[in-house]
């Protein structure tokens, strides 16, 4: 049902059960917020949405008030910006004004917010919160002092990654988040998912940063630097710098970084194509009987879910190691012994398990540093290099065979399509692999697929979140799947939050767009074709790679 | 069990009720009854002790007699308070019966003598038929009572807390037979609705109205919550209602339930009340053995549940969505409304949470009828209110109200009339209340706030201010209990409270000699106060935000003087705020004999003997005991 409601002096259509947030920002005008989370429901904590409609003497929450009909809202009267202004000064009041040093800089909702009311003075004045900073895990730093107790990373890991890792303490003043019962992050429930990190406005949860430690090696003489990039990586250079072309952006970076002084620059997809052929053989061996469900998933946060969280489907999961481990491992066995070798990972989990990874073997790590996308960007610029670059070069002997399955891997749905595209390629070897199995696919979170495969037919399933596995969790325990693809975003990799500190539905668009484009143009689009890897095998007579 | 619910029905239903009401006065009683007051108050004014001493005194006589624990007056001033009657006699009440009193009380009032220590005797109850006491008042004559209208408090000091069978004999659970008999829920929703009953929590809205669209909505399951939590600490009606009459209570929420077709009732109950809960449960226990709650009751068809939830005493838990998510397990934090309770409450069913005066005097409509209930109180403000009298008064308690009396007509009921004129003012309403300036003692007291003049009563509380008190001192007290108590939820009100008592406090606290503007800045705050608080009553997002401000508001506007005394003059008049004293020794009369300087607790005073002693402000704590030890005057008060 459509209704007509007057906004700012302008008449809108809009239709039934919307807020007024919702039907404010359909037709282009921008409210503040905090607290507002698009995937949450709304709680109305942060009050910056307050809006004035006649009739009403207090002011009124956008995001939690439903549109009626004849309604009159003015969105940015006087009164409303007057009390934005002394909500968001009163916030200021304790927060620090390390703004320079903050990790968020520039990136800041707070920030934004503050300046976009002209708030030019600390208008009340209260003490700083007195909260250490959780340091103690490897890969997210917890700087309460920065919160503003908005409640989205609460809400977030509550309600969408269903892992509740951070919950509220205490009461009014002494009101704060903390991972639960108090004894830091690393001892808490917590899966590495990263959602918490793009949904805080602040840099309250932030990743671990490393880029000062790596400006050092790539100096110092006594030892050789050598970085891996993941696929999704060069995708959002790709899409940030407005390079056409997958390859392109790949011969840039691997140029830049050999500038930068990178000794040896890979991608991830060796790695990928390892992990896709290693699950290919495993999958081969339940073409026959596949009654027990079988899950895989490159994803460590998935891994640490399952394990944690939902232990009846433990004993179903795949037992590889990361693509970042396994290029990690071949990178370090074939160089010398100095080597140092950085990952680019769009996600924070996948640093969180390169220091686990280290601290479970007692071993040299495989990956000594772990960096985002975002990272490796700014790393870039500090030495003052942006893409397109100059020169193109080409990745080194492990990169050099890539195909296109490597990138797709990463992408919704990816798991499924490179397994299968390569276990039709062994089956059918006589015949013509069809270049894409499922063409159409749909963007939900739990899909279903069948197929044909030596007249037998199958079916797959892909779930994309942790809180859509829970849900399904019967439906996988009592359908017979050949496999199932597992991720724990709902947007696979491409939409780390390495890759942004938002929720960018439009790069994660992009990002998807640049790698079907590489895969639609080429011919390399199975990994069977991958000569290297086969190589590899013939070396090792047809043994597990890892 | 079955024979005795049969028993039940046939009682409320033709049982006639004697329409003569003699108190505790009774024919026919051959050996002395002992009835004494039992309430929290009671027990803190030391009523067990009194008790002890009575059961001693009869055994050591070996003298058959009674003993009955009886509900509460609400008259705390009079607390321990027991009542006897001697067979024959009218029953006769005393005050202030500790337990050294008690062996010469009994031994006059056992030989049919008043006693000697004339203090004691409160009142009697008069009967026609029964020989009265004289020189004693009826005690229905004395003013405290005879100026409240009692409908709420009738039975109170009359009735047993912790019996059934005396809560049947005052008319109990007649109302609720009715209307299992002859009402459909509707009719009981519009009946009410016609009463006029509005929330006595706070809120004000109508009680009727939101009884019928909890009825109107057609879910399977829904919950009826009686908010008993009483977190308040100035305000203690609810709790004194339950303790005297927790039968009542459950009558009102059973009729309640009838009315929405709930099946399940929740009574929402701060643990700290340990003796309402404990006759709460045992009045539950009570009305299971009798059926008149549980399972089909009374061959109606009907169930209704009823289950006790204890919290752990949050003032925020007054908000209902607080008080829903509080029962669900969860933070007790208000949720954003739309959707309100009615539609989406405990657990996603319809839910109705009400006050527990408001369940009392829904009670009150259908025991004795609309037209009745409508008699007292003013137009849209139908009904009686009770007030906790705290602070300064004369006579601190309880007391029942009509509604739409004025700030001096309970003054002059807890109030002696010489201590009238010192009265500076009167807290009105709770921590979120307002102070009432003396100019406005004669406003109105009802729930039509907007309209000009009249006051809002709050959650109750009363408090009596005279010049003792400082006004911001208060303001500060009741800021830094809902700074406490703010869930946290939203900026305005956990940032705002904040702020507001940080800027009160800096107006108390020793002035900042380092700083040069210091008046200035203080002043600076005052401003801000104003601003903030507009802040937060526009945007708060529940009712403890939204009038959080209100003691600072009216303050402001009443007591400005004040401000500009503590930020100015550095002077606090009713000598309340110690930091803005300062204490310094004369050195021309100081003849150094050093006795102030060894009574000083914290060793402030320093000098020779027999030279000009001094202060150190730092190590000072402005006690005053220098000034009151110093024989020459020499220590002077800046």
């Amino acid at each position: 049902m459509e209704f007509e409601i007057i906004i700012n002096n302008y008449p809108l259509k809009v239709s039934k059960g919307d807020t007024i947030l919702t039907a404010a920002r359909k037709n282009g005008i921008k409210i503040p917020v905090l607290c507002n989370w698009p995937e949450l429901s709304p709680t109305g904590a942060c009050r910056l949405c307050v809006v004035e409609i006649k009739g009403t003497p207090d002011l009124v929450p956008a995001c939690s008030t439903p549109v009626s009909e004849g309604m009159i809202i003015q969105t940015h009267s006087l009164k409303v910006i007057k009390a934005r202004k002394n909500l968001v000064s009163l916030l200021l009041a304790n927060h620090p004004e390390d703004c320079l040093y903050c990790a968020q800089n520039g990136s800041c909702e707070l920030q934004d917010i503050a300046n976009s009311l002209n708030i030019r003075e600390r208008y009340f004045t209260d003490k700083y919160k007195d909260q250490k900073t959780d340091r103690t895990d490897p890969s997210m730093i917890l700087d309460m002092t920065k919160c503003i107790l908005c409640g989205r990373c609460v809400r977030i890991c509550k309600e969408i990654a269903k892992v509740s890792a951070l919950e509220f303490i205490g009461r009014g003043k002494n009101m704060k988040v903390e991972p639960v019962f108090k004894k830091g992050l690393y001892y808490s429930p917590c899966i590495h998912c990263g959602k918490c990190i793009v949904a805080c406005p602040t840099a309250a949860i932030s990743e671990k940063s490393v880029l000062n430690q790596i400006s050092e090696k790539i100096d110092s003489s006594d030892t050789l630097c050598s970085i891996s990039l993941s696929p999704s990586t060069i995708a959002w250079f790709s899409a940030n710098y407005n390079i056409k072309k997958y390859e392109d952006t790949k011969a840039f970076l691997v140029a830049a970084l050999i500038h930068v002084g990178f000794k040896t620059v890979n991608t991830n997809s060796f790695g990928i194509e390892v992990f896709i052929s290693e699950e290919t053989k495993k999958v081969q061996t339940r073409l026959d009987d596949f009654k027990i469900p079988y899950i895989i998933t490159d994803c460590p946060a998935a891994k640490t879910f399952i394990k944690n969280h939902v232990p009846d489907l433990k004993q179903f999961l795949c037992k590889i190691y990361t693509p970042q481990y396994i290029t990690g491992t071949n990178i370090k066995k074939q160089s010398e012994a100095n080597t140092i070798h950085t990952a680019v990972a769009p996600c924070v989990s996948l640093k969180h398990a390169a220091a686990n990874d280290y601290l479970d073997s007692n071993s040299k790590p495989t990956c000594d540093f772990v960096i985002s996308s975002l990272e490796l960007d700014k790393l870039l610029r500090s030495y003052g290099i942006s893409l397109p670059y100059a020169n193109k070069e080409i990745a080194s002997t492990f990169s050099a065979y890539d195909t296109s399955s490597g990138a797709l891997f990463e992408t919704k749905g990816g798991i499924s399509e490179t397994i299968l595209r390569n276990l039709f390629a062994i089956n059918n070897e006589n015949q013509k692999t069809p270049k894409k199995i499922f063409d159409n696919r749909s963007d939900k979170d739990f899909m279903e697929y069948e197929f044909q495969l030596n007249n037998k037919t199958y079916k797959i399933a892909s779930i994309n979140g942790t809180d859509c596995l829970l849900e399904n969790k019967e439906v996988i325990l009592n359908s017979n799947y050949l496999f199932i693809e597992f991720r724990s975003c709902k947007h696979a990799c491409i939409s780390g939050c390495g890759n942004s500190l938002k929720n960018d539905f439009d790069l994660w668009k992009k990002l998807k767009k640049v790698i079907s484009d590489y895969d639609d143009a080429n011919h390399n689009s199975n990994v069977s074709q991958n000569q290297f890897i086969k190589g590899l095998y013939k070396e090792n007579k047809n043994e597990d790679l890892i | 069990m079955t024979k005795l619910k049969q028993e039940i029905i046939q009682r409320l239903n033709t049982e006639p009720l004697s329409d003569k009401f003699y108190g505790l006065s009774k024919l026919n009683i051959t050996i002395p009854h002992i009835y004494c007051e039992i309430s929290s108050s009671s027990i803190i004014a030391g009523i067990k002790d009194s008790i002890q001493e009575i059961k001693k005194y009869f055994t050591e006589l070996d003298i058959e007699y009674k003993l009955f624990e009886v509900s509460c007056k609400g008259a705390y001033h009079y607390q321990p308070s027991i009542s006897i009657q001697m067979p024959g006699m009218n029953a006769i009440s005393f005050k202030n019966v500790y337990y050294n009193e008690v062996t010469n009380l009994l031994d006059s009032v056992l030989n049919n003598m008043l006693p000697m220590n004339k203090s004691l005797i409160l009142a009697q109850y008069f009967h026609p038929d029964l020989s009265s006491w004289s020189d004693v008042p009826d005690i229905e004559d004395l003013d405290f009572f005879r100026l409240q209208n009692r409908k709420l408090l009738k039975y109170n000091g009359i009735i047993q807390a912790n019996s059934i069978e005396s809560y049947l004999e005052y008319g109990g659970y007649r109302a609720f037979a009715k209307i299992l008999n002859k009402k459909t829920p509707l009719d009981v929703c519009k009946e009410l609705e016609k009463s006029g009953l509005r929330g006595r929590g706070g809120g004000g809205f109508k009680t009727g109205e939101k009884w019928k669209l909890a009825l109107n909505n057609p879910s399977s399951k829904k919950y009826f919550i009686c908010n008993a939590d009483e977190s308040d600490f100035s305000s203690k009606s609810g709790i004194l209602l339950i303790e005297s009459n927790p039968h009542m209570l459950i009558e009102g929420v059973l009729i309640g339930a009838y009315a929405i077709n709930a099946s399940d009732v929740i009574i929402y109950i701060n643990n700290n009340h340990k003796l309402a809960i404990e006759r709460l449960e045992k009045a539950l226990e009570e009305t299971l053995e009798y059926g008149l709650c549980g399972e089909d009751i009374f061959k109606s068809a009907i169930n209704i549940r009823i289950s006790i939830h204890k919290g752990l005493g949050a003032y925020v838990c007054g908000e209902e969505t607080a008080l829903i998510s509080s029962i669900e397990g969860k933070r007790a934090i208000p949720k954003a409304k739309p959707p309100y309770p009615s539609e989406v409450g405990l657990f996603g069913y319809p839910t109705i949470v009400n006050n527990s005066e408001t369940i009392f005097n829904s009670v009150l409509v259908f025991r004795d009828g609309v037209d009745n209930f409508k008699q007292s109180g003013t137009y849209l403000s139908y009904g009686t209110k009770l007030y906790t009298i705290n602070g300064n008064a004369d006579f601190p308690g309880i007391i029942e109200m009509d509604m739409g009396k004025t700030v001096n007509d309970i003054l002059k009921i807890v109030s002696l009339p010489e201590n009238y004129n010192s009265i500076k003012a009167v807290h009105l309403g709770g921590p979120t209340g307002v102070f009432i300036h003396p100019d406005n003692f004669n406003n109105q007291i009802t729930y039509d706030n907007l309209s000009k003049g009249s006051l809002w009563f709050g959650s109750g509380s009363f408090v009596i201010l005279n010049e003792n008190n400082c006004i911001i001192d208060i303001t500060k007290y009741y800021l830094d209990f809902l700074n406490k108590e703010s869930c946290g939820k939203c900026i305005p009100c956990r940032e705002g409270t904040q702020q507001l008592l940080e800027i009160i406090k800096r107006i108390t606290e020793k002035p900042d000699s380092n700083i040069r503007h210091d008046s200035l800045i203080r002043f600076k705050g005052l401003l801000q106060l104003k601003e903030i608080s507009e802040v937060m009553q526009q945007t708060s997002l529940c009712g403890l935000g939204k009038n959080a401000p209100e003691s600072v508001l009216s303050s402001l506007e009443f007591f400005d003087e004040e401000y500009e005394d503590h930020i100015f003059e550095k002077n606090c008049k009713a000598g309340v705020c110690t930091d803005l004293k300062e204490y310094v020794i004369i050195v021309d009369a100081c003849v150094g004999c050093g006795i102030c300087a060894k009574r000083c607790p914290t060793d402030a005073i320093i000098g020779c003997a027999k030279t000009s002693h001094f202060i150190i402000q730092d190590k000072c704590i402005k006690c005053g005991i220098c000034l009151d030890a110093c024989k020459f005057d020499a220590i002077k008060v800046n």
